[in-house]
């Protein structure tokens, strides 16, 4: 029986080893989201908990590490939004000591805010796609789609991104 | 319409910027935590509703029994 089948009938030694391998890239992909390593840490765990409630309707067969990627992206965002607040943007980009650090860090605190307005499906392809800089097939591979709808939806994200900041003046 | 790759590169390093790699690990060893959060759903006292519920659902029970009136209030209300 392989470790996949072990796990989804419920073998505590198998989520181990699945959570000691996975922990890191699941980890990295949380933190580099809320940049809180102990918020990333919960998250982390969240994503486990939650691979393992869920277990019995995973598929052998099917992609642990892109399943846990997706619900791992997915607690992030939502940390993100229910957390971000304007007042904390404003500390976030606070950098008095740079010439021109404030408008730099007032083009990437609305470039995060255009971001966090997409659709959850288009943060994830373009998350995986611009921010960790992935492979299409790769992230066609983890997203269970087709290749030609990766791409769409990074194409989409990007044009809106693009609009959005012609809109807020802000030249990237 | 595909974007040219001079807006996809332009993107791909504005959103390098907002969300630059995070360094390193964790700072401890997580399967401990997962142990315990796994442990604490399990020794929760199910998910049953408080008593305090049960008393409010037994009170409004009383109310309407008492003063069946007040559900035809209810309902219009609604």
């Amino acid at each position: 029986m392989s470790l996949l089948e072990q796990f989804a009938k419920g073998d505590l030694n198998a989520f181990e080893e699945l959570f000691r391998q996975y922990q890191q890239p699941v980890y990295a992909r949380i933190a580099r989201i809320v940049r809180d390593p102990g918020v990333a840490e919960d998250l982390t765990i969240e994503t486990f908990w939650r691979i393992y409630r869920a277990r019995e309707s995973f598929r052998a067969e099917g992609n642990f590490g892109g399943w846990a990627y997706r619900i791992a992206t997915n607690l992030a965002f939502n940390h993100l939004r229910r957390t971000r607040s304007e007042t904390e943007l404003v500390q976030e980009v606070a950098q008095p000591d740079a010439p021109d650090a404030a408008v730099q860090q007032e083009t990437i605190s609305q470039l995060r805010r255009a971001f966090e307005r997409l659709p959850r499906k288009l943060q994830l392809a373009v998350t995986m796609a611009l921010v960790e800089e992935r492979p299409y097939s790769e992230i066609a591979e983890t997203l269970a789609l087709p290749m030609g709808t990766v791409k769409s939806r990074v194409f989409r994200a990007v044009r809106i991104l693009r609009k959005e900041l012609k809109n807020l003046r802000v030249e990237i | 319409m595909k974007p040219d790759n001079h807006d996809l590169e332009e993107v791909r390093r504005a959103l390098q910027e907002v969300f630059p790699p995070a360094s390193g690990g964790p700072r401890r060893d997580l399967w401990p935590a997962m142990l315990q959060r796994m442990d604490e759903d399990e020794n929760q006292p199910g998910r049953a509703a408080p008593w305090y519920d049960w008393v409010l659902a037994g009170g409004l029970l009383g109310l309407a029994l008492l003063f069946p009136k007040l559900i035809l209030v209810v309902v219009y209300h609604l």
